[in-house]
């Protein structure tokens, strides 16, 4: 049991760059975007390719952080100029980057397992110390996305979210806040490509498949979890949110661990999976009329 | 002093054969094996159970085999190779190139056989995790083309459809250059997901005379859709697995995926009584079956420049054995 307890967290401190990102993009800014999908393959896909043409390692990671943002940033202007629904023009971005992604790789798979990097020498040495280093990785980033909210441009961006037709009335313009937003939460998705390339040794291709959904419904388990257990105003709680989102992103793997380790049939995982999210999801709408921020656009 | 006498000289045949007993018996210790396949599809079965069979007997303790799909999820797949390492299970066996890395990278401590993967002994030296060996089983698209031309010397054109799969696209790299030396053009054509294939194959070019498809997971899983476009334009569907011709190809030159699975399991033998998997070199499949479908063997449909009898003979030139696979149809 402690092994599957520990797997789990494994697993959702390597996944919590994507759900950071998904509460930012889908809580704050209140825009289903499911370009995560493409985003964090293309943050694999430039660190491996960075990686194994000679890059030094912070220089690929850089990289593949600015590809990230540079794809929000393009979602944020199809859905203003082209006048395209978020989720459409999400699905059209994750559609667009799989022909990125293969021109960045130049192949569909990048083997990682020759090369040396931070991580695959953290994860080949003592687990302890690479599961401290995870935990302090995500409590680092937890912190900066506190703070990013906490201060007058994540004010901006709670307000984007919360009533867009506030921001032009403020003086400030509606798609510098979208393309912020987006270019963060996808810059995210990315670093959780690239984490997730060094841990499992590869990037590939057809890596990216259902990560939005993923973290979509880490957030959402975990934020309606925290707030029916311990949060009873309606008031925005940022520390709420946060702790919602690592919770759900370890609730998801550990669900899925158990499952496994119950012996069930991996062909029913995503059935089993499905239902469960759907079952948040549909609470999560139903108490929306106690808590406005549970509520939904798009 | 007699009875003596023939102890003394039966002992050293008694000595020796204790010691060849010794060295020759198999470990008969109860072994679990982890299995895990990313995607559910005919080949992966067909893979699994010819490993599965063969090691049964091949190793004599008892052997548990964990088999476990991840329906082409990397969390899924993670999580089925964490509980493997969990489970302490004797030998890891991934099936296909991208999971290999995943458990290589993963599980450092438990000896890994993996079916169906693209690393060479080359390859396999850089690893930082050298617990590794496979079946590598990546068809010799040159030798494919060799033998097509010697066996359709009036082949001028073909369309390759293919999928990017990480096996897949240097060999569609390769059969394009190659196909020149033979006077072949290739019309190369790539789907990205499964609802592309009807479209694609729509695009064949009017002078194909042959569509060829390369051992690749997501076009052999569309397979139909190209069975139908072949016959209604009076096409060869040359293909490179034996699955393939028993779902409705004319014929394929290539290996057969149950022999991927009996190759492993001899490996997999070897590390489940007692060698170093590190010490056991990469085994690439190199012997070639012709696979040809009933119909096609009784068929008059593509005259005497493209008959079975072509192919006959130049399976017979080349040493390949011919054999005639019943149609399955999905």
């Amino acid at each position: 049991m402690l092994i599957t307890l520990l797997n789990a967290l494994q697993q959702s401190l390597i996944f919590i760059p994507l759900t950071l990102g998904i509460y930012l993009s889908y809580q704050l800014l209140q825009v289903t975007d499911l370009t995560p999908d493409g985003t964090f393959v293309l943050g694999a896909a430039i660190f491996a390719r960075m990686l194994t043409s000679g890059f030094s390692e912070v220089t690929a990671i850089i990289t593949a952080l600015v590809g990230g943002a540079l794809a929000g940033i393009g979602v944020a202007l199809l859905q203003r100029y082209a006048k395209i629904n978020s989720l459409i023009a999400s699905i059209l971005a994750v559609f667009m980057l799989y022909s990125v992604n293969f021109a960045v790789m130049d192949r569909p798979n990048i083997g990682l397992l020759d090369y040396r990097t931070m991580l695959s020498n953290l994860q080949e040495g003592n687990q302890l110390v690479f599961n401290i280093a995870l935990i302090t990785f995500a409590g680092l980033l937890v912190l900066a996305l506190y703070l990013l909210v906490r201060s007058r441009l994540g004010l901006s961006l709670r307000a984007f979210g919360s009533n867009r037709n506030l921001i032009p009335k403020l003086g400030n313009n509606p798609t510098f806040y979208l393309i912020i937003g987006l270019a963060i939460s996808n810059m995210l998705a990315a670093l959780c490509g690239v984490l997730t390339a060094q841990i499992n040794g590869y990037a590939d291709i057809h890596m990216g498949l259902g990560m939005a959904l993923t973290g979509i419904g880490a957030v959402v388990i975990g934020c309606k979890l925290i707030r029916s257990l311990f949060v009873k105003s309606e008031a925005f709680n940022l520390k709420a949110d946060l702790l919602g989102c690592l919770l759900g992103t370890y609730i998801y793997f550990l669900v899925l661990n158990t499952f496994l380790q119950l012996g069930l049939n991996p062909i029913y995982l995503k059935l089993v999976l499905g239902l469960l999210l759907a079952l948040f999801l549909s609470t999560a709408n139903y108490s929306s009329k106690k808590h406005h921020t549970m509520v939904y656009n798009d | 002093m007699k009875k003596n006498l023939i102890l003394l000289i039966l002992l050293p045949f008694m000595v020796a054969v204790s010691a060849f007993q010794a060295n020759a018996k198999p470990s008969t210790k109860p072994v679990t094996v982890g299995i895990v396949a990313p995607v559910a599809i005919p080949a992966m079965t067909e893979i699994i159970n010819g490993f599965k069979q063969e090691l049964k007997s091949l190793y004599h303790g008892q052997i548990h085999f964990i088999v476990a799909n991840a329906q082409g999820d990397i969390n899924i797949q993670r999580s089925i190779l964490q509980q493997f390492k969990a489970k302490q299970v004797d030998l890891v066996v991934p099936v296909g190139t991208a999971t290999a890395q995943m458990a290589n990278a993963l599980n450092t401590s438990q000896p890994i056989v993996a079916l169906a993967a693209e690393f060479t002994s080359a390859k396999r030296a850089h690893f930082r995790n050298k617990n590794i060996t496979n079946i590598l089983d990546e068809v010799d698209v040159g030798k494919q083309l060799k033998f097509i031309h010697t066996a359709f010397p009036k082949l001028k054109k073909m369309t390759l459809i293919y999928s990017p799969n990480d096996h897949i696209f240097p060999q569609v790299k390769e059969a394009k250059k190659l196909a020149k030396q033979y006077g072949i053009a290739i019309q190369a054509l790539m789907i990205q997901g499964l609802p592309q294939l009807y479209t694609v194959s729509k695009q064949i070019a009017p002078d194909s005379q042959a569509i060829f498809i390369l051992k690749d997971e997501l076009v052999v899983s569309g397979i139909n859709t190209l069975v139908k476009q072949a016959a209604q334009r009076k096409l060869l569907l040359i293909a490179s697995d034996d699955g393939s011709v028993k779902s409705g190809a004319d014929f394929a030159v290539g290996v057969s995926e149950r022999l991927i699975g009996v190759g492993g399991a001899k490996l997999a033998a070897e590390v489940l009584n007692g060698k170093p998997v590190a010490d056991i070199p990469v085994k690439v499949m190199t012997r070639y079956h012709v696979y040809v479908s009933p119909a096609y063997e009784n068929s008059k449909m593509f005259g005497p420049n493209f008959s079975f009898a072509n192919i006959k003979s130049s399976a017979k030139q080349f040493g390949y054995p011919v054999e005639t696979l019943a149609s399955v149809q999905n």
